[in-house]
């Protein structure tokens, strides 16, 4: 791990296109400021963790699983959402890199 | 061009020939899946309300998905333009959102609102997004990771 010391006011860059200032360093916080491209995205740690671990947990539902949680509960009515699941239809093009076969 | 036809052998779901026109692209992967970009959605069976989004790189790789907003209409997120870069809503289009849903071993459900899924459907373009503390949604709804969905199986 590289290590440095930065003064209030000083900057970090990563890269040409990351840079990264100490604004303030109060008691034990530090306040920075992250100038970044929108294509980098900026995650506090933990939140970014708690995320991930939410998404393993969802990837260990089988169907079973999951049919069997649902099994005393009634379906929501469509009606009760104001903006529903609206699923793509055939008729709805894609864009982008979506339209590509499979890899092999 | 002919493209070649598409079959996966998913785990859950058996042999998806998915078309082209229905696959869903999550432009930065889900978290802790960078690899993973692109998905089908399927649907669980006899369930209008919840889904999966089955990968299409690795057919082991499934989520259990939801709209939040179907459980909890009062349900808000606010958006930035940031979060919604890349998905190609037209101006003033609100994107569709989905969570991924686990099913905790002491049972019910636990839906990760901390983490929405939004998508251009139309596009078919989506990004899964990390929500900064205090992210507006509704008191009554934790967007916490702690279960906020409970129905019992048994």
């Amino acid at each position: 791990m590289l290590l440095l010391s930065r003064r209030k006011g000083e900057s970090l860059l990563i890269g040409d296109t990351v840079e990264i200032t100490v604004l303030a360093v109060e008691g034990g916080n530090v306040r920075l400021g992250i100038r970044a491209p929108g294509a980098v995205p900026v995650y506090r740690r933990e939140l970014y963790e708690a995320i991930r671990s939410e998404n393993r947990d969802s990837a260990a539902a089988g169907v079973e699983d999951l049919s069997r949680a649902l099994a005393r509960r009634p379906v929501t009515p469509r009606s009760a959402a104001p903006a529903p699941v609206r699923r793509p239809r055939r008729g709805d093009r894609p864009s982008g890199p979506s339209d590509g076969p499979l890899p092999s | 061009m002919t493209r070649r036809p598409s079959v996966l052998k998913s785990t859950r779901f058996g042999v998806l020939r998915p078309d082209a026109g229905s696959i869903l692209t999550l432009i930065d992967g889900l978290v802790g899946f960078p690899d993973q970009r692109r998905f089908l959605l399927v649907d669980h069976a006899g369930r209008e309300d919840f889904g999966w989004l089955q990968s299409l790189e690795d057919g082991g790789l499934a989520f259990p998905v939801t709209d939040p907003r179907r459980h909890w209409p009062e349900c808000r997120y606010a958006f930035s333009a940031d979060d919604l870069r890349g998905l190609d809503l037209a101006p003033g289009e609100d994107p569709d959102v989905l969570v991924t849903v686990s099913v905790p071993a002491g049972g019910g459900l636990r839906l990760n609102l901390g983490g929405p899924l939004v998508f251009n459907f139309r596009r078919r373009r989506g990004r899964q997004l990390v929500q900064a503390p205090g992210a507006p949604v509704p008191a009554a709804l934790p967007c916490s990771f702690s279960p906020v969905e409970k129905a019992k199986a048994s």
